[in-house]
């Protein structure tokens, strides 16, 4: 198949294909071009990175390793961009750091028509059973390895919740230039100060309003009643208009035919 | 003071605000100030003028505050006081402007009825008949209506032209329920056609159907587009469809009447005989009791003849007056058809109720200034408070009338006096029949009186089923055996009564004797109204019995006993119900010491889906055994046939017999063990306050509840570990689904949990880590703590036990603003999780309770998912609880139908109320013990019409969950619900096909879903699908397999739990090519997934970055779907699963 694409319309991409295994005959095809960017992260140096759309979702890093490194020479680092979801399932884009910048030139000098492989005996992947067995057998962990895990993020966390302490009283215990204190939400004389949260804060206006209303005088004057009087039909008409709306509304939907 | 001031202030200032909005004032302008009232006490004047120069915006808040016109006050005090709401009232009229008869085919027909009626009178014949001729004459093959009579008729036949011509019934009356009218039209045939005892041994009916032949005969074939016979042998009917335009949309019946002075109304009374015995049987046998044996029907259907003319004369005079009576009388009619009681003669009718309220109304019941909801309302109460079959009533008020309804009494079953005090407008309603329609009327006074749901749709607009209404319904399809059935059982005075008109003799019969078997079971029984016959002119009047439905509504207090107590063993009555069940009947010695007759149908420990069986049982051996009838040759049942789809095949379970309620009786009885087990943990830090179910076993709804059992490895597919049994590297044959029963564990209150997300995570692991500790050292189980929850195997038993947190939801909703404020938010993480750990062990705990209540709710949900998962959409496309929550909004708010009894009914309520495609209009509330008030109802049916674009498409309201429907977010789409309406609509019509026309009910299609319409399909390998066994059609030649009891003194190993290949793959599949294709599995063991492209894919598209996976260039450089690529990946990432792809679609291009 030859093809003569403007490569301009294609965003400057260039494209190989790949497969899972050799004995594969249909393929995905791959969109390649070098990652030069205004903002070039230093992770993926200029002139060194390949960006690679559309790798198929039962490739891995070192499938993908592997197989650049065939046709195209050494290679420092593989990374996937995550997708929104965070799942590490599905079709991905990535970053290909090849060692040296011959390796790149080499990787968009491929020919269209070149094909990567990605299972091969030096980096088989599992799918299927095999992989869902393997998962399985490995989300079974022994008790004394999670007690290991815990008890080493919990000594972290303590340190962690220890120092912030100390910091706080630090920062209670300084007194800046102009003579303040900072002080926080902490305990104090067996009180605690209003959490700075936005339903406390709520809660504080609401009352504030019912006081307000609690100071008002209903049904005392002439005009009162009769307001009253006109907002009751005002309610009852409002009601009217409302249920009319929702008959439009079931008309829309339902015809009014009994059979 | 000051707060004085302040409210006077703040007073004024309201004022004028009001007033501007209400356009009368305007703050620049002080003359116009002047004319407000309230200020300076001026009668206003002019406001209208004031209006017009407003902006748009104010002058619509105008309309809320300008003056009341007297009409308008009126209206809306009216509608506050007369009806039931607004909405009922907007409803109402609505519905009565659909079901009129529009104004042209009313001219059209008055122009077709004078000619009709020109004709008719021009109609003249000098030929004198025979009367026992079967044709009219030599060259006419008009048949005379009517069945040959055991003996002739003597005398002629001669023609004379109708003494009167008038359209009656419910035409005359405006209260025809269009937009197709039938229109009765009354053709008096003159005294003098008549002898005076015409009126005995048939010669006058024999006349009559002559009269009808002859103007069938004759009739201008200008003026009909088509004609036949309807009706029966003693009153048949004409029906003329009109030529030309009318027959669109009307039907005229042509009824014959004679006039009511022919026969003397006292020599019809029902006590009469009317048909001798030795004319009828040609026998000179002068057997008094025969003889003298009065005929009731007989001598009604001549005085129906007698009295309709009149009667309708009559009618129409006081209905035309007042259109909120006739308003009244068509909803009536409208609710009656609905459930299929209309356009038929033989029972109760339109024509029955219009006489009712009729009667009310001469009665002072209701009166000319009602309503017509009130009407309606008035009338369905009085309906459900009367007996007829008791106490009858009468629109003739003479003095003797008290003595003749209860003379009437012993020869009918309902009694309704017409004004001439003779004929009996119910003479032809069985008890039973009327027994269902006051019912019927009860439970739509309760509707009307449930403010939380809009009846009018319920009550008007609904079509009720005949089987969603009644728990068992059996049909009799053997019309030659019915006939024989009533031959044998009745003797000749009945035969002489009824004639050839076996129809109604079978129905009494058969209602009766059932009725009698059943005893308390049943609290009603009725007969499915049958459609009127229709024969062509030139044949011969047809077999008057046809096809019978008999519908029972189960007591669910006595329903399902298993035994029969009759009387004491010495007892006289003793021997009368030894006499009934003949063999079956047994002595038994009961709990409280007597000795009784007893009756036994199941053993003690049949299964709950036995004991559904009883009734059934009970009504097949008495069928078999009394009346010779047998099941698949004379009649079938439609009861439980579905729950087949529940059992377990090819599975031997130790220790108990399955089914699905044993099963999960089983699983929750250990649940509530471990529950104990749990709470009574000493030496934790904090302790469980408790324990909550959350899997569908823990609310009776699992399809297949999970089954203690005995798991061992076989070395070569499972192997043993340490502490579990694990997986070989790729096993061959995979062990039977395992499923764990997940639930949570509440712990005491306590502040020290940690305020960080993480480290909240890994304080609950260690408590998990604790607790399995603690229950292998103080409850000797097998329990394993792991990062995310405990697993626990109580005698057999998986669970699957997790910590609720709250502050773990807080942490995950928890963000600070720039200010430093905290803010709490939901995100869809703590959603998951709360809906998870939260919601749904409370959800659980209500569905269970509404089991309790009601215990065909579990079932019938099963029966739902099963059915729905054999149709291939599984839980991904419509969650399991949403289905649950569906049912049991049906159960809460089983209006218009009473609570159900048989889970099958409850699944074919849920499909009916699917076919109605009910979610897109309203919002489905699942009122748990009448929590949520009338208020908080509208309230949310508010929302929902106010805010519907932004709703799931299925919106559902429980009280725990009031705005978010938290279930129904993500799943279904429209699409699903679209397809689930279409299958319940597929479903209903075989359905009802197979009552109607069937000789059995074969369920098996309606669990088979149909392949054709998928793109593709994978075929997955049977043996590495774990739940193979619960699959609709299993393999007979499968061995069986024989799961191993439970060694209780014996620490065992986890068992392999919740590892289905088939749905690691599917969840790959659906989480890599959503955006391509839909994919489609039976969760219960189905062996294949149906793979449909999303209809957009295989467009060309331009090349974009985000355009790019799974897509390949074409020769043009645009961006097409690698299909092919695609398929080959199904095959790759299925490895080992996969046995074949089958494609299907040819839109899919392999090469």
């Amino acid at each position: 198949m030859k093809m003569n694409v403007d490569k301009k319309k294609i965003g400057n991409f260039n494209t190989i294909w790949i497969r899972f295994d050799a004995t594969n005959s249909d393929r995905h095809q791959l969109f390649i071009k070098e990652h030069s960017v205004k903002k070039q992260e230093p992770e993926y140096p200029r002139g060194q990175t390949l960006f690679v759309l559309n790798i198929p979702p039962y490739a891995d890093v070192d499938s993908i390793k592997n197989a650049f490194t065939e046709s195209c020479g050494p290679i420092k680092s593989v990374t996937f961009v995550k997708n929104a979801n965070n799942v590490d399932l599905g079709f991905k884009n990535g970053y290909i750091v090849f060692a040296r910048e011959l390796g790149l030139q080499k990787a968009l000098s491929l020919n269209e028509r070149h094909t990567l492989t990605l299972n091969t005996s030096s980096t088989p992947i599992l799918t299927g059973i095999a992989k869902w067995c393997k998962n399985y057998n490995e989300s079974i962990m022994g008790e004394s390895e999670i007690k290991k895990l815990i008890d080493n993020y919990m000594n972290e966390y303590d340190k962690k919740v220890e120092k912030d302490l100390r910091d706080e009283k630090m920062i209670q215990e300084t007194v800046d230039n102009d003579g303040w204190t900072t002080i926080t939400g902490k305990k104090k004389r067996g009180q605690y100060a209003p959490a700075r949260k936005e339903s406390t804060i709520q809660k504080v206006q609401y009352k504030e309003e019912e006081k307000k209303h609690k100071k008002q005088l209903l049904n005392f004057y002439t005009f009162q009643i009769r307001e009253a009087k006109k907002q009751n039909l005002a309610e009852l008409r409002k009601k009217f208009e409302l249920d009319k709306k929702k008959l439009e509304q079931i008309k829309t939907v339902r015809k009014f035919k009994p059979f | 003071m000051i707060v004085d001031c302040v409210g006077v202030v703040e007073r004024d200032r309201k004022q004028s605000e009001i007033m501007e909005s209400e356009g009368i004032v305007s703050s620049e302008n002080e003359l116009e100030n002047d004319r407000v009232p309230g200020i300076n006490g001026r009668k206003r004047k002019g406001t209208d003028d004031l209006k017009k120069p407003k902006k748009k915006r104010s002058k619509e808040k105008n309309d809320l505050y300008k003056r009341p016109t007297v009409e308008e006050l009126n209206q809306l005090r009216e509608t506050e006081n007369l009806f039931h709401s607004n909405l009922f009232r907007l409803q109402i009229e609505e519905v009565l402007s659909a079901v009129k008869v529009s104004d042209k085919y009313n001219r059209l027909f008055k122009l077709w009825f004078e000619k009709f009626e020109n004709h008719l009178n021009s109609m003249e014949d000098n030929v004198e008949i025979e009367l026992n001729n079967d044709t009219l004459f030599e060259d006419c093959d008009v048949r005379i209506p009517m069945k040959k009579l055991p003996n002739d008729c003597a005398g002629t036949f001669k023609f004379l032209t109708p003494s009167k011509i008038m359209v009656g019934g419910s035409y005359a009356i405006d209260t025809v329920i269009g937009p197709d009218a039938t229109i009765d039209v009354l053709i008096e045939m003159p005294r003098s056609l008549f002898r005076r005892s015409d009126s005995k041994n048939y010669v006058y009916m024999r006349k009559k159907a002559m009269y009808l032949a002859f103007i069938g005969h004759k009739l201008d074939k200008e003026l009909v587009q088509s004609m036949c016979f309807m009706g029966n042998h003693s009153n048949p009917i004409l029906k003329i469809i009109p030529s030309g335009k009318l027959s669109k949309r009307c039907v005229v019946y042509a009824h014959l009447v004679v006039q009511d002075t022919t026969f003397p109304l006292t020599k019809l009374i029902p006590q009469k005989n009317n048909v001798k015995s030795n004319w009828f049987f040609k026998s000179n046998d002068n057997d008094v009791s025969v003889t003298t044996s009065p005929t009731p029907h007989y001598n009604s259907t001549i005085m129906y003849d007698l009295t309709t003319l009149q009667a309708n004369v009559h009618n129409i005079k006081v209905i035309k007056e007042y259109p909120n009576i006739r308003d009244g009388i068509i909803l009536l009619k409208i609710w009656l058809k609905q459930r299929d009681f209309s356009n038929n003669f033989e029972t109760f009718n339109g024509h029955v109720i219009t006489m009712y309220v009729l009667y009310l109304l001469y009665t002072k019941k209701l009166n000319t200034f009602m309503s017509s909801y009130q009407i309606v309302r008035n009338t369905w109460q009085y309906l459900a408070q009367v007996n007829w079959c008791q106490s009858g009533i009468s629109l003739c008020r003479d003095e003797e009338i008290k003595e003749r309804i209860v003379d009437y009494h012993k020869y009918y079953d309902c009694v309704f006096l017409d004004s001439t005090g003779y004929h009996n407008l119910a003479s032809n309603v069985v008890g039973d029949t009327f027994k269902w329609i006051a019912n019927q009327a009860e439970l739509s006074l309760q509707c009307l009186n449930n403010t939380r749901i809009n009846g009018f749709q319920i009550l008007f607009m609904r079509k009720v089923n005949f089987y969603n209404i009644f728990d068992q319904i059996v049909c009799f399809y053997n019309a030659k055996a019915l006939k024989n059935i009533v031959k044998a059982n009745s003797d000749n005075t009945s035969e002489l009564n009824f004639g050839s008109n076996k129809y109604i003799q079978i129905v009494k019969f058969i209602s009766k004797f059932l009725k009698e078997g059943l005893g308390n079971r049943i609290s009603l029984i009725n007969i499915f109204p049958r459609k009127l016959k229709e024969w062509e002119l030139n044949q011969e009047i047809p077999d008057d019995v046809d096809r019978l439905h008999v519908g029972f509504q189960l007591n669910p207090n006595y329903c399902f006993s298993i035994i029969e107590k009759g009387p004491g063993a010495n007892l006289p009555e003793a021997h009368a119900f030894r006499k009934f069940w003949g063999d079956k009947s047994e002595l038994r010695r009961f709990k409280d010491g007597t000795v009784c007759e007893a009756v036994i149908w199941a053993n003690e420990n049949a299964t709950s889906s036995e004991k559904r069986q009883v009734p059934q049982q009970i009504i097949k051996y008495l069928l078999e055994q009394k009346l010779y009838l047998f099941e698949q040759v004379h009649f079938f049942f439609l009861s439980n046939q579905i729950e087949e789809f529940l059992s377990l095949k090819k599975v031997q379970v130790p220790a108990f017999q399955y089914s699905n309620e044993e099963a999960s009786l089983q699983a929750i009885v250990l649940f509530d063990s471990l529950k104990k087990q749990l709470s009574n943990l000493t030496d934790l830090p904090l302790e469980i306050s408790g324990v909550q179910g959350c899997s569908p076993v823990c609310r009776y709804t699992a399809v297949f509840p999970p089954l203690a059992r005995f798991c061992r490895a076989d070395g070569v597919n499972v192997i043993a570990g340490k502490t579990h049994l694990r997986l070989a590297e790729e096993p061959k044959d995979l062990p039977l689904y395992h499923e764990p029963i997940e639930a949570v564990l509440q712990m005491c209150i306590s502040g020290k949990w940690p305020d960080e997300l993480e480290a909240l995570r890994m304080t609950k692991a260690a408590f998990y880590l604790q607790i399995a500790e603690n229950l292998r050292k103080e409850s000797k189980l097998s329990a394993h703590g792991s990062l995310n929850h405990i697993d626990v195997l109580k005698d057999g038993l998986p669970f699957r036990l997790r910590i609720a947190s709250q502050k773990e939801i807080g942490l995950l909703k928890q963000l600070t603003d720039e200010d430093g404020v905290k803010k709490y938010r939901d995100t869809e993480e703590s959603m998951e999780l709360e809906a998870k750990l939260f919601h749904l062990p409370k959800i659980t705990g209500a569905l269970s309770g509404l089991h309790r209540q009601q215990p065909s709710f579990g079932p019938a949900c099963c029966l739902v998912k099963r059915w729905l998962s054999s149709q291939l959409i599984d839980e991904s496309h419509m969650p399991g609880i949403v289905v649950e929550l569906l049912m049991a909004a049906i159960y809460l708010e089983p209006l218009p139908y009473e609570s159900v009894q048989q889970p099958q009914v409850a699944f074919l309520r849920f499909l009916e109320s699917f076919a109605r495609e009910h979610w897109s209009t309203d919002p489905v509330l699942v009122n748990f013990n009448n929590e949520m008030t009338r208020e908080e109802t509208v309230d949310v049916e508010n929302y929902f019409g106010t805010s519907m674009g932004t709703l799931p498409p299925l919106f559902i309201v429980t009280p725990y969950d009031r705005r978010s429907s938290a279930w129904t977010r993500k799943a279904p789409n429209t699409l699903i619900l679209n397809r689930i309406s279409d299958l319940s609509k597929e479903v209903l019509r075989i359905v009802e096909i197979q009552l109607s026309k069937a000789t059995s009910l074969l369920c098996g299609s309606l669990f088979v879903p149909s392949l054709a319409e998928y793109d593709c399909l994978i075929r997955l390998k049977d043996s590495l699908n774990p739940r193979r066994f619960q699959a609709v059609d299993v393999d007979d030649s499968l061995p069986t397999v024989e799961l191993l009891p439970v060694k209780n003194n014996y620490v065992t190993k986890m068992p392999v739990v919740d590892f289905v290949p088939v749905a690691e793959y599917l969840r790959e599949l659906r989480s890599i090519y959503n955006d391509f294709a839909l994919f489609f599995h039976d969760t219960y063991g189905g062996s294949v997934i149906g793979v449909l492209l999303r209809p957009l894919t295989n467009q060309e598209r331009d090349f974009k970055v985000t355009n790019v996976h799974c897509h390949k260039l074409n020769d043009n450089g645009k961006l097409i779907l690698n299909v092919s690529a695609m398929i080959e990946d199904f095959y790759i990432l299925g490895n080992g699963l996969v046995e074949t792809i089958d494609i299907q679609s040819t839109s899919i291009d392999t090469t």
